[in-house]
């Protein structure tokens, strides 16, 4: 009698995936296959280092970031919120990228470092990050001499009005740089005390004007279903940061198998420019513990490069149809099946592993040509909505009965 | 009021909100020895940088670290003369590194003792030398080597040489004494050396330690992070210095290190003077239980626990043959392993090890004696 599993989990050679990669860099680094015509890569746009509230020296937001094989970060210290200014005076809100720039070019690193600020203003517009700027400095906008905290939490409606002119000035001037301006945590119980992402009237003047591009969907360890659905509506791109104070090892346990927070650019190539463009095009998911967001026509390249049907094959002495599901991708997936199949082991759900394969036996499925359809749990193109990823197959004729 | 409440709490939120999202458990690769008698056994580390010399941390990154690795005190121990980072951290209060880590223990780490310290950073002679359980790090800003080391006296400091076998140094990688090293000995003003920093082990500076009665070290010399110079979630330690004292406080960890109660532990070698190093061994290394390995022979099976975060590998020395086993037997951390004895007819007998990851003088293993006795 023929002996059958009928779920199989087989880890492909780790080696085979980390061959090419640095010794240090290969336990660890997010990896995600490219898409029909495009390069994936990983970025993080919002980091901190001790030139504003964070805990290390730049170079050691490179490190990570080399670590995590990132291909770009973006250095974004609060430009309003100094407060280490009595050990740091940082007159050059520049100094903290020039840092940062200095290593990467010293040891030729991998990743491409961009300048950045976090415009750290009262709500509206909140916190609003800038990147691929050239020049920091005139980002922080003072209008007249006031207490430097009526701008972080405004106090009178004359406070706020003036915050708001300032921080408008700011991200025109972000503008004038070419620079990809977001909108930073919206949800952020500081200033949402419900949790809840709400555009203001500042917020939808800025999109109609295009000076505001993209919005975190996920910060840190926090997703807004809000921010993403005021993405959807408004043309913004959606994005994952970390938003790092402390050390990544600590926030997220890479080395138990975590990851940290980032935003996938599906661009046409490995520079600061197309990743750029990319970001402009809304090409992005946000990746953030386990989870991927993204409109459905950035999503769905990426699920159908990352899960691929690597076999299929009528069973022998049986009519079972084996498949295996091939997970080339950092993410371990959930999926649902939901074209009516079932299988000769699991129900419904199943989980695929990171770099990992999954074999079904089909039951009751006769029809040499078919479809497989599988809603996938741990993604999302909208609120509440998951992808569904859809899959060809085809049986080839069995072989002669002996 | 409410409206300056809120505005702390406002800035304090900027990097709450986003801090540690899943912390480790700090103790799950905390340092651990079991007290030996009379003393409790505290790791500490007293050699470490950060953004305020050529360290690359906030000084509250130092606490969170030693926090996680269990040690009961951590010395800020800036470079006095060396400071990189001067165009960006003027520095003028050269105790400030030590306040903002003292400030942060106070508040969120109290297992944490911060002390006070500083690295005087000379060519060599004196090379480089700390300071620790300094009260004021500006006075040692001299010109005179000899007036600093008079100074972080005056200050009742403990004071310790520095890799004396850095290449950069010393480019053959052996540590020797100077004139000026065997002066400030014989004055009372040098009270310890490194023995180990960070992944290195000097023979000769154990043999100084040994011959000058000075305290036996092992110092990080971090810069970058703990996590990453040290397997700490492979099973891998920081190189620290287990220090013997009464009281967990700074004054009895002082006056411990002064009485060279202490032993380095780097890379799974403990190194010390024998009087520290084999109550160290057997305090971690106990008989657990004593059977016969079968009714029916006299063959005795010994088990062997370890109540130490330190692995550790034994090589027998004794008459004893065994069952189980040609001569080694290694001991996992806070494990436990079988001894089968053969041939061995006395109601008590004793068990003697070789401990070839500790050290009690250059190429001088400690012996471990263990007394057993078979049940009825």
């Amino acid at each position: 009698m023929k002996n059958r599993l009928a779920i199989r989990m087989q880890v492909l050679s780790f080696a085979a995936f980390a061959a090419a990669m640095p010794a240090v860099a290969q336990e660890r680094a997010i990896e995600f296959p490219d898409v029909d015509g495009y390069r994936t890569f990983s970025v993080d746009l919002h980091t901190h280092s001790v030139f504003s509230d964070g805990m290390v020296w730049p170079i050691i937001r490179m490190q990570e970031s080399e670590r995590d094989g990132l291909t770009l970060m973006a250095v974004t210290e609060h430009l309003e919120y100094q407060p280490r200014r009595e050990d740091i005076p940082h007159p050059d809100r520049n100094r903290s990228y020039l840092v940062a720039k200095e290593y990467v070019d010293e040891v030729e690193s991998d990743v491409i470092v961009v300048n950045g600020a976090e415009i750290t203003r009262g709500m509206p517009p909140g916190h609003v990050n800038a990147v691929f700027i050239t020049d920091a400095n005139p980002l922080l906008v003072r209008i007249g001499d006031r207490d430097p905290r009526s701008r972080l939490l405004p106090a009178t409606p004359e406070e706020q009005a003036m915050s708001e002119r300032e921080a408008q000035q700011a991200i025109e001037e972000a503008n004038r740089q070419n620079a990809f301006v977001f909108w930073n945590h919206p949800s952020w119980p500081r200033q949402r005390p419900d949790g809840v992402a709400r555009l203001t009237d500042m917020h939808r003047d800025l999109i109609a004007d295009g000076l505001l591009h993209g919005i975190e969907v996920a910060n840190g360890d926090f997703y807004s279903a809000e921010s993403l659905q005021i993405a959807l509506d408004n043309d913004l791109a959606i994005l994952g940061v970390s938003d790092v104070h402390y050390l990544i090892d600590w926030d997220y346990m890479p080395h138990a198998g975590g990851h940290r927070t980032v935003t996938l650019v599906f661009a046409e190539e490995r520079s600061a420019e197309s990743i750029k463009e990319a970001l402009h095009a809304n090409r992005t998911v946000a990746w953030m513990a386990n989870w991927l967001i993204g409109r459905e026509d950035a999503l769905m390249p990426l699920l159908e490069a990352s899960l691929l049907l690597t076999k299929v094959e009528r069973s022998e002495g049986d009519e079972l149809i084996d498949i295996r599901l091939s997970n080339v991708s950092d993410a371990a997936f959930d999926l649902r099946v939901v074209s009516g199949h079932r299988f000769n082991g699991p129900p419904s759900t199943m989980r695929v592993e990171p770099h990992s394969d999954l074999d079904l036996a089909i039951s009751g499925e006769s029809r040499a040509s078919f479809e497989i359809a599988f809603e996938v749990l741990n993604a999302f193109t909208a609120p509440e909505s998951h992808p569904t990823l859809r899959l060809e197959v085809e049986v080839a004729p069995a072989s002669p009965a002996e | 009021m409410s409206d300056s409440v809120n505005r702390a709490g406002f800035v304090a939120g900027l990097v709450l909100a986003t801090a540690a999202v899943t912390p480790a458990s700090p103790q799950s690769r905390a340092i651990e020895f079991p007290d030996v008698d009379g003393y409790h056994t505290l790791a500490v580390d007293l050699h470490t940088h950060s953004v305020f010399s050529d360290g690359s941390v906030w000084p509250v990154i130092r606490v969170q670290e030693s926090e996680r690795d269990g040690l009961a005190l951590l010395a800020v121990t800036e470079h006095l003369e060396h400071q990189p980072r001067a165009a960006d951290i003027p520095h003028p209060d050269r105790n400030r590194s030590f306040e903002v880590a003292a400030e942060y223990a106070g508040a969120e780490a109290p297992g944490v003792i911060v002390v006070n310290g500083a690295e005087i950073s000379r060519s060599m002679p004196p090379g480089h030398v700390n300071a620790v359980f300094l009260r004021d790090a500006n006075a040692l800003l001299r010109a005179d080597v000899m007036e600093v080391f008079q100074e972080a006296n005056r200050q009742d400091a403990f004071l310790f040489w520095n890799h004396p076998n850095w290449i950069t140094q010393r480019p053959d990688g052996v540590a020797r004494l100077t004139e000026m090293h065997r002066r400030l000995i014989a004055e009372g003003l040098l009270h310890g050396i490194e023995v180990a920093n960070e992944h290195t082990y000097s023979a000769e500076a154990l043999q100084i330690a040994l011959d000058y009665d000075l305290a036996i070290l092992g110092v990080t010399d971090i810069h970058g992070l703990i996590d990453w110079e040290y397997d700490v979630h492979g099973g891998g330690h920081r190189t620290a210095t287990l220090v013997l004292a009464e009281e967990r406080t700074a004054e009895s960890i002082k006056q411990a290190l002064h009485a060279n109660r202490t032993a380095a532990w780097k890379d799974h070698e403990l190194i010390g003077r024998e009087d520290v190093v084999v109550p160290l061994l057997e305090a971690s290394l106990k008989v657990s239980a004593v059977r016969h390995r079968e009714p029916r022979g006299s063959v005795v099976t010994v088990t062997l626990a370890n109540g130490s975060g330190g692995a550790f590998d034994l090589l027998s020395v004794g008459a004893q043959r065994f069952y189980d086993r040609a001569a080694v037997v290694e001991v996992p951390p806070y494990g436990a392993v079988e001894i089968s004895v053969t041939g061995e007819n006395s109601a008590d007998f004793e068990l003697s090890f070789a401990v070839l990851n500790a050290i009690v003088a250059p190429e001088t293993h400690p012996t471990l004696r263990l007394a057993v006795e078979v049940p009825e």
